[in-house]
């Protein structure tokens, strides 16, 4: 079978892989324009370009989007590409699975957006509080549409978390143990037993939900004996392994790109996958942070005050890794280096942001303001995406045999770092100021006006360097220097394959002696097996 | 599979947590609750004995699961109307919400359970079977909580 | 408090300082200037850096732990239910609203005394609300079926802003308040004006006043000052000597009174009131009414 049809019912991992990053594409993209939209309306204060019920689905759309139909797909599919490749395996270990995996999660997309077509769609943030989120306060259907859409997306989810886990413990290169995994691979294992620990935690409040919404259960409605901060802590025990369920992939690209960039291995490999290990585990001790302007007594709210600042010591000592990869090295200043290096400044913005809200009386004034707006985008944003860009100027020649133009990449990069901050930096202060989150406009106050303005302005700019971006990657798709298997002269095993790989990904599975194969290949006198 | 029983024990503990925080009272019969745990764990046994035995002698031994399974959820069903005649529904309080979510998911998977067991092919038995294991003992969670703590 | 952000502030400011000179430095120091050089030297890690860089920053957090619980208990206030509260302020969709002690019930411009620590509950009558005014108190959520406190005081007198801090429904943007702090005497006197009954109305306003029953106003809206609230509507006593309408989204003038009779979902996009059909006349009766309300 050729064309679409050998798309649609494709079981090789990579070509699973290119759907989940398509799907992930389209609705980047689609989650981008809500945004723009947004912050059109918010340009200045007091405009009526929308209505106030548009901006609030607007606002759920575009965090519902980004978080379950970009960054957990987009992960997946990069996983789901590399993971085989990276451990010297053919395939995914369960294929069939791969597959409806990704349709299960595209479907789940088809339905969520489908709710616009029915006029629809749902507005009660992308964590739907209960109780605005029941039947009483928001009868529309939107919020159905909403839930289904999310149980299928954590089908998805969880069934290609199970897959990754299986492929990664039965699938490694003879000699490859746990301990000489690419990093990618250790972050990639971590996030998807923490995928199968927290989507199920959302499936229950998803199921919760329905019931109270159509079957009028009585789980969250205060008036009959249900509770409200059950929804809350039910949904953050989800949502906040959710956001390092995220971000660790993305840690496990810089991990990959910043050692062949700077032409050292990466410093600390053992350090930097435990303290992967110690993240997943604290991030399931932490989710009432969220909470933390909710009267639940000062004590209990302190354990998660310590255990928030603690998580940020295994967070924080993966950034000073990755600088001391760079320190000492032959630094090579490629697109996919430039995007690495912006992360790390970038991330730890937002890292540091939220160790402030971890301090519970700054987080007494601050949450809910733009304060939180401008921490969740340095992290996910200038942490998660920047770490994807990176990635894909990195690997885009492995998948598809083809180099991205650098100077288009240059452009591009330099046009997302000015716009991405002058878009979200400004939003510290409007927080600082007063400005809560989640308003279609806001009153003529002083700065407000202007730093909206310069706000929107940032968003402009960084759109255009998207779509920069874009052209690169598909003018390159069918125009772009041939790559070879080994452009950047790397040391991971999917080097080795061709480029793009052929349907078996080895003819020979290698045998692996050390973290870096292809390095002990082409270095025969200094092998990293060689080393004490 | 073990994986994805990770994954539904998470989902089954939020659930019977949420059962155990509301407390609701209802009264619930300890028979009906016994002899509905008393079918489970006898189709786990055949269960068992279907997938040690040989692809030959599994056969009897499916059927002998299929069958107390399909009994269990008839002895739900009859529990839930005689509840629902008591006046106990979804829409009851506390009780009913999360009584009936948390039986109704767990008589869900039952369902689907019986289903897959009646056309998977004889491979996949060894997993259908720790599928089939992992929601007696969800039921017998949700009897020791449900039945006999709250009757306590 | 802004002892406790300075404090975070500088710490954060410190350790990205740090970072971005690690980074920068290395970015100059050695970027690799010629195509094909030999590799540098291969080094995989140093046990006793990952000590220090793990050990620090937990030292760090550790104080900042420490501060952080000091700043909590000054802050928090208790959360007894047993004892009475100052003052009780109830979130609505979309509007806040005061109870005193004496009875009086009042939206949107809380007064309070100054330089007197208050005890206040807040709750909620529907959704999750958030009761932010950021130069006098924490934050705290209006949970329904939950009584929460807060510490409300002001030092000095003035109009201070506040605003709801948690989505909550279509006109969350518009869910703003004042707390309008005063010495102690103009404090009692206002009260007392509030809780005075609405002066009986003459002429048209009389017509309006008969309407406001008629077209089932008073169901929502109550005007005297003390007494119930039916909590659909905001209270309407003393509407004259108020500023603001709709919680903020506009200036209490005739004709954005007007629009609220004529047509509340041009007022305030999503909100709650029912759109009666009104007469030129009825309305002008009612507005009359409504003005004449001290």
């Amino acid at each position: 079978m050729t064309g679409l049809g050998a798309w649609l019912c494709a079981i090789d991992h990579k070509r699973v892989g290119i759907l989940y990053m398509l799907s992930a594409l389209l609705f980047f993209l689609a989650g981008g324009m809500e945004a723009m939209v947004m912050r059109a309306q918010l340009a200045a204060p007091n405009l009526k370009l929308i209505a106030p019920e548009t901006y609030n689905q607007m606002f759920t759309m575009h965090g519902t989007t980004m978080i379950f139909l970009v960054a957990m797909p987009v992960l997946t599919g990069f996983g789901v590409y590399l993971i085989p490749l990276m451990i010297g395996a053919n395939e995914m270990a369960l294929p069939r699975l791969c597959a409806l995996s990704f349709w299960l999660q595209l479907m789940g997309g088809v339905l969520l957006y489908f709710s616009f077509a029915t006029g629809a769609a749902p507005d009660a943030g992308w964590f739907s509080y209960a109780p605005l989120s029941e039947k009483a306060f928001s009868p529309g259907a939107g919020l159905d549409y909403w839930a289904l859409a999310l149980l299928m997306i954590a089908g998805g989810s969880v069934g290609s978390a199970i897959n990754l886990i299986v492929t990664i413990a039965t699938e490694r290169a003879p000699g490859m143990s746990m301990r000489l995994v690419p990093l990618f691979v250790w972050m990639t294992l971590v996030t998807s037993v923490m995928i199968v620990f927290a989507l199920p935690a959302l499936a229950a409040s998803l199921v919760m939900l329905l019931s109270d919404r159509l079957l009028h259960a009585r789980f969250f409605d205060a008036a009959q004996g249900g509770a409200p901060l059950l929804w809350q802590h039910y949904f953050w025990i989800f949502g906040h392994p959710e956001v390092y369920i995220v971000v660790l992939p993305a840690f496990g690209m810089i991990s990959e790109i910043i050692p062949v960039f700077s032409r050292k291995p990466i410093f600390g490999y053992p350090f930097m996958a435990t303290s992967t290990v110690a993240i997943a585990f604290l991030s399931y001790g932490v989710w009432v942070h969220h909470m933390f302007a909710v009267a639940l007594g000062r004590n209990f709210l302190a354990v998660f005050a310590a255990a928030s600042m603690l998580i940020a010591v295994p967070t924080g000592m993966k950034i000073f890794s990755w600088v001391a990869t760079m320190w000492g090295g032959a630094i090579r200043f490629t697109t996919a280096m430039l995007f690495a290096v912006a992360f790390l400044l970038e991330f730890t913005v937002g890292g540091l942001s939220g160790v402030a809200f971890a301090t519970v009386p700054v987080d007494w004034q601050m949450t809910d303001t733009y304060f939180v707006v401008a921490h969740i985008h340095y992290v996910l944003f200038g942490g998660t995406v920047f770490a994807l860009l990176a990635g894909v100027h990195y690997w885009f020649p492995k998948m598809s045999g083809r180099m991205l133009d650098e100077k288009l990449g240059r452009w591009s990069f330099w046009l997302i770092v000015l716009g991405f901050n002058t878009a979200f930096f400004v939003q510290h202060f409007l927080g600082l100021l007063g400005m809560t989150r989640r308003v279609y406009t806001y009153p003529d106050l002083p700065w407000f006006g202007a730093l909206n303005l310069i706000s929107t302005i940032g968003a402009a700019i960084l759109v255009f360097g998207i779509l920069l971006f874009c052209a690169n990657v598909a003018m390159s798709l069918f125009f772009g220097a041939v790559a070879g298997d080994d452009p950047w002269n790397a040391w991971t095993l999917e080097w080795a394959a061709a480029s793009p790989p052929l349907l078996q990904n080895f003819a020979e599975i290698p045998e692996v002696r050390s973290r870096r194969p292809l390095w002990d290949r082409k270095h025969p006198e200094a092998p990293d097996w060689g080393v004490a | 599979m073990a994986m994805f029983l990770i994954a539904e024990t998470v989902f089954f503990f939020l659930l019977i947590l949420a059962f155990v925080y509301f407390r609701g009272t209802a009264k619930l019969s300890l028979e009906a609750g016994g002899i509905d745990t008393a079918l489970l764990l006898a189709s786990s046994l055949s269960m068992w004995r279907a997938a040690s035995s040989g692809t030959g002698g599994s056969r009897p031994w499916l059927a002998v699961t299929l069958l107390l399974g399909a009994a269990f959820l008839i002895g739900q069903g009859i529990q839930y109307l005689h509840l629902i005649r008591d006046g106990v529904t979804l829409s009851q309080g506390a009780f009913g919400t999360t009584f009936f979510t948390l039986t109704g998911m767990h008589g869900l998977h039952v369902l689907a359970g019986l289903i897959a067991l009646a056309i998977a092919p004889a491979p996949a038995l060894r997993s259908m079977a720790l599928y089939w294991y992992f929601f007696t003992a969800v039921w017998l969670a949700i009897f020791l909580v449900a039945y006999v703590w709250s009757a306590a | 408090m802004s002892a406790v952000f300075s404090l975070v502030l500088a710490i954060a400011a410190v350790i990205f300082l740090v970072v971005a000179a690690g980074v920068i430095y290395s970015a100059v120091r050695y970027r690799s200037r010629g195509v094909a050089i030999a590799e540098p030297r291969q080094i995989f890690g140093s046990r006793n850096l990952e000590i220090l860089w793990t050990v620090v920053p937990l030292l760090i957090v550790t104080g900042l732990f420490i501060v952080t619980v000091r700043a909590m208990v000054v802050i928090d206030a208790p959360q007894e239910t047993g004892r009475p509260s100052d003052l009780v302020i109830t979130g609505h969709q979309w509007w806040w609203e005061a109870r005193y002690p004496n009875g009086v019930v009042v939206p949107w411009d809380i007064h309070i005394p100054t330089s007197r620590r208050l005890r206040v509950r807040i709750e909620s009558a529907d959704v999750i609300h958030d009761f932010w005014v950021p130069e006098l108190a924490r934050k705290m959520d209006a949970v329904p079926g939950r009584w929460s406190y807060i510490w409300l005081e002001a030092d000095a007198p003035g109009t201070y802003a506040g605003t709801c801090s948690e989505f909550c429904g279509a006109e969350h943007a518009w869910m703003r308040f004042r707390v309008i702090a005063e010495p102690e005497p103009g404090f009692e006197a206002w009260l007392k004006r509030q809780a005075q009954p609405a002066l009986e109305p003459q002429g048209i306003a009389a017509e309006g006043a008969r309407l406001f029953q008629t077209k089932k106003c008073a169901d929502c809206h109550a005007v005297a000052g003390t007494g119930p609230s039916s909590g659909k509507g905001p209270s309407l006593a003393h509407l004259a000597s108020r500023e603001f309408l709709g919680s903020g989204i506009s200036r209490n003038t005739p004709q954005s009174l007007a629009l609220w009779l004529t047509n509340p979902q041009a007022a305030k996009p999503g909100n709650r009131m029912p759109d009666t059909p009104l007469s030129a006349d009825e309305t002008r009766a009612l507005l009359a009414y409504l003005e004449s309300l001290p």
